[in-house]
């Protein structure tokens, strides 16, 4: 019977070992190829250099790329930030309708990216605003990342609103400061881990996000991923590999910088 | 002042509903404009006309909705989606439930190594899981060279545009939803329960099947469910490393808007996914019901 358990144990061991080696695969590939010296993508690698890196910097098509997703991405977190924080707030203190509008606002996330993509883009890619189209526009595009930045980062910033000791909020409203300033001056600095979250989980849901990206984007605005997407097939180069290692990349580094400034701010 | 009384006694007076319902109008404005409308603007174009020479014309036709159920192609396209999304399903559950219940049984360093990892592909984007397999499955990809460099196979292997590859590449993207919907269940997991089992004689293999699955049943099939809706709705991993013949409803949506530029059709397709994903949650949720009943 020992040695039952004994197999057992070892063959559990065996099996979280190749779900480790599963999930580091697509991505140490991608950092190995992405400093490969050759001219296309193939093992065994015959040489390392930083060549790929050089080439993506000097293709204006990436580099704009980047700089789209960047800027999507930015507008993304700053919409779902505007949105979510004041629902949260409110929803931590509801009683009433509380579960059906959190479930309202929770209910794009459950909605397939090419049904939001299409939809989005046939509802409301017609119009314009101020004269200019929306359709292909970078706030359309981050409209429809809010829709799923929206839900996240509700489901981050309610139960820290929800765990606030509301008797600190009272006693800044019993001292004489306004609601505005009882918020900015006790609830905000109270919650701002939270907060901060929740901003980085947006960011990184429109910076790594191409299905509904694809549908909304011109040449002129197309993000990242999308231009990754579309040159899958008809490039074979290792600048692939640089594109999706600077792609991944980014997002650690956010939330290196994040966990950086948490860690700092958990100091003081 | 009374604004005072406002945020200090939130959840009384009439005052403290309106602000509250003011704080919760943007976002439920912004959802209805940017998500209610276009997904009913979507519904009404499945039932317009697709001229030969544009996008649509405005009509009331269910003819989308009799070629999307009755075309041989497009059923073939729902059943390959179906038959995916449940194989998908069924590896990743499998495969996080014996990891989450090996991470379960670790502690300290090793444990938060383990659920970082676990974490990580949440935190990638699609497209890179799709180039990092690209490169791995191959005939000059990193599999075929490892099996040639350690003896394992004498030729190239090429695994790319299979459904083996498809299925990698799909279990990966939900296999982080699974693992943590699991664990969380077996956190909540008492277990003395388990030691019991073994005390009483029970075979760990024993206590596994007899103890440990009927407490995990229901996180399972809430992470079946959602891993099964979660692969509905993707494409570009399917197409990119699936073969040709696995053809999506996602795919075939995005043929038919931006080739084909058939967007009634795009539209009813869509449609019957958004159907299938709901039935599919709402049959979830009714079994539980119908099991929590079945106890009480």
């Amino acid at each position: 019977m020992l040695d039952q358990g004994r197999t057992f144990t070892w063959l559990q061991r065996g099996f979280a070992a190749l779900v480790v080696i599963y999930v580091i695969i697509p991505l140490g590939v991608t950092a190995v190829v992405a400093f490969s010296n050759d001219n296309i993508i193939r093992f065994p690698i015959r040489g390392y250099s930083g060549r790929w890196f050089g080439e993506f910097l000097k293709d204006p098509q990436w580099i704009d790329a980047a700089w789209n997703s960047l800027q999507v991405a930015l507008l993304t977190a700053g919409m779902s930030m505007a949105l979510a924080v004041p629902a949260s707030y409110a929803l931590a203190r509801a009683r009433a309708h509380r579960t059906k509008i959190q479930t309202l606002l929770l209910l794009p996330l459950f909605v397939p990216g090419v049904v939001l993509g299409i939809s989005v883009g046939i509802g409301l890619g017609g119009l314009e605003v101020f004269g200019a189209p929306l359709f292909g526009s970078r706030f359309l595009v981050a409209c429809a990342h809010t829709l799923w930045a929206v839900p996240l980062a509700i489901t981050v910033l309610e139960p820290s609103f929800e765990t606030l000791d509301r008797s600190l909020v009272e006693a800044a409203g019993d001292l004489g400061a306004s609601p505005l300033r009882g918020f900015f001056g006790v609830t905000l600095p109270l919650t701002k881990t939270g907060i901060v979250s929740a901003a980085l989980f947006s960011f990184i849901t429109s910076m790594n996000e191409f299905i509904m990206a694809l549908f909304l984007t011109t040449r002129d605005t197309q993000t990242l991923p999308v231009l990754l997407w579309l040159s899958l097939r008809s490039s074979s180069t290792p600048v692939l590999a640089v594109a999706s290692f600077i792609l991944a990349g980014s997002v650690f580094a956010v939330l290196a910088i994040g966990y950086i400034w948490y860690a700092l701010s958990r100091r003081r | 002042m009374t604004d005072i009384a406002t945020v200090a006694h939130v959840g009384r007076g009439p005052r403290t509903v309106s602000l509250r319902w003011l704080l919760l109008a943007p976002a439920i404005m912004f959802i209805a404009i940017v998500f209610g409308l276009p997904l009913m603007y979507l519904v009404r174009m499945s039932f317009n006309l697709h001229p030969p020479d544009g996008t649509y014309v405005e009509a009331w036709t269910l003819k989308n909705y009799i070629t999307v159920l009755t075309n041989p192609l497009q059923l073939a396209t729902i059943g390959m989606t179906v038959y995916i999304s449940l194989v998908t399903a069924a590896i990743t559950v499998t495969g996080s439930f014996i990891f989450a219940h090996f991470v379960w049984g670790q502690k300290g360093k090793l444990r938060t190594v383990l659920l970082a990892i676990a974490l990580g592909p949440m935190l990638v984007s699609e497209i890179s899981v799709i180039i990092g397999w690209r490169m791995f499955f191959p005939s000059n990809g990193l599999l075929s060279y490892s099996l040639i460099w350690t003896g394992l196979a004498d030729e190239k292997i090429n695994l790319l545009a299979t459904q083996t590859a498809a299925v990698v590449g799909l279990s990966y993207i939900s296999m982080p939803y699974c693992f943590f919907t699991i664990l969380s269940v077996l956190n909540g997991i008492d277990r003395n329960l388990l030691t019991a089992s073994g005390d009483l004689g029970a075979s760990p293999v024993r206590t596994f099947f007899r103890v440990l699955l009927p407490l995990t049943k229901g996180a399972l099939a809430s992470a079946f469910t959602q891993a099964f809706v979660f692969t509905m709705g993707i494409y570009a991993t399917t197409n990119a490393l699936g073969p040709d013949s696995l053809w999506t409803m996602g795919y075939e949506i995005q043929r038919q808007m931006l080739s084909r530029r058939d967007w009634p059709l795009a539209s009813a397709i869509a449609v019957v996914l958004v159907v299938i994903i709901t039935l599919a949650a709402l049959m979830a949720q009714w079994l539980r019901h119908r099991k929590g009943r079945g106890h009480a």
